[in-house]
């Protein structure tokens, strides 16, 4: 994933104490220009859907909310594409591990839920070898 | 002390919970809003409950699992559950999680009080 290569109309790059507090303003703040740039409702809850999920396996599953490790965060945003870099402190989880929760086995257990949310919402997804550095791409439909 | 996150009203012997926040994705939101719920199947009058969503724009995956709990309640006292009022972007979470076959979900609170309705009259 080369956000370089793009041309962005607005970014943002910050580290902050895994607090979800914190982690909620940051999402409103990337929703404000996502709305700027007239992204369809769909799209929107989309976004919205996949930095939730992010930034809560960020701050409580990898940094177990400690809040004496960051998050750093990165989004790149254009009329057609945003771009979202997440990695947290904690030492990284291997996601093809994860369970899948949709089958009839697991359904009612308590995780797997936001990684099969944020990948299904997203247009490309992908961690580093540690696991604790997700990046996604999600392109407009329309 | 917690703040109130569902309106609760009865129509028969059926109990409509109503969420209020138009967000469930604060933990301590979803807290609060799932104790609320489950303290409603405490009470032995209550079998028959459901829940409205038609406030709600945005649930997170953690919501989702307040609602699992919820239902796994329902089973444990013998209690129906169904939802209703489900946007339709927040129905693509529940199809790609497959929750969707997991709960009876109807289309309004309407439609839900006449399931529940066709349910005692057979």
């Amino acid at each position: 994933m080369d956000s370089d290569a793009q041309v962005w109309n607005w970014s943002k790059d910050c580290s902050f104490p895994s607090n979800m507090n914190i982690a909620h303003d940051l999402i409103d703040q990337v929703m404000e220009q996502i709305k700027l740039s007239q992204w369809n409702n769909k799209e929107k809850f989309a976004v919205n859907m996949a930095l939730e999920e992010a930034l809560v396996n960020a701050i409580q599953h990898g940094n177990g909310s400690d809040p004496t490790k960051q998050v750093h965060f990165s989004c790149r945003l254009n009329g057609q594409r945003i771009y979202v870099r997440v990695e947290d402190e904690g030492s990284g989880f291997n996601p093809n591990e994860v369970p899948d929760p949709t089958d009839p086995e697991h359904i009612m257990i308590a995780s797997g839920r936001g990684v099969l949310l944020i990948k299904s919402f997203v247009s490309r997804i992908q961690w580093n070898e540690k696991g604790n550095v997700l990046e996604f791409e999600k392109e407009r439909e329309s | 002390m917690s703040q109130q996150r569902i309106d609760v009203k009865k129509v028969a012997d059926i109990t409509i919970a109503t969420s209020r926040d138009m967000k469930l994705n604060d933990d301590l939101v979803i807290q609060e809003w799932g104790e609320q719920l489950l303290a409603l199947l405490e009470d032995h009058a209550c079998r028959k409950l459901l829940v409205n969503f038609e406030r709600v724009l945005f649930m997170s995956s953690s919501a989702l699992r307040a609602l699992i709990t919820l239902n796994k309640k329902a089973k444990e006292v013998k209690a129906t559950l169904l939802l209703c009022g489900i946007d339709d972007n927040i129905m693509e979470a529940f199809r790609i999680t497959r929750l969707d076959n997991v709960f009876q979900i109807k289309r309004n609170e309407d439609e839900g009080v006449r399931t529940f309705t066709v349910v005692t009259d057979k």
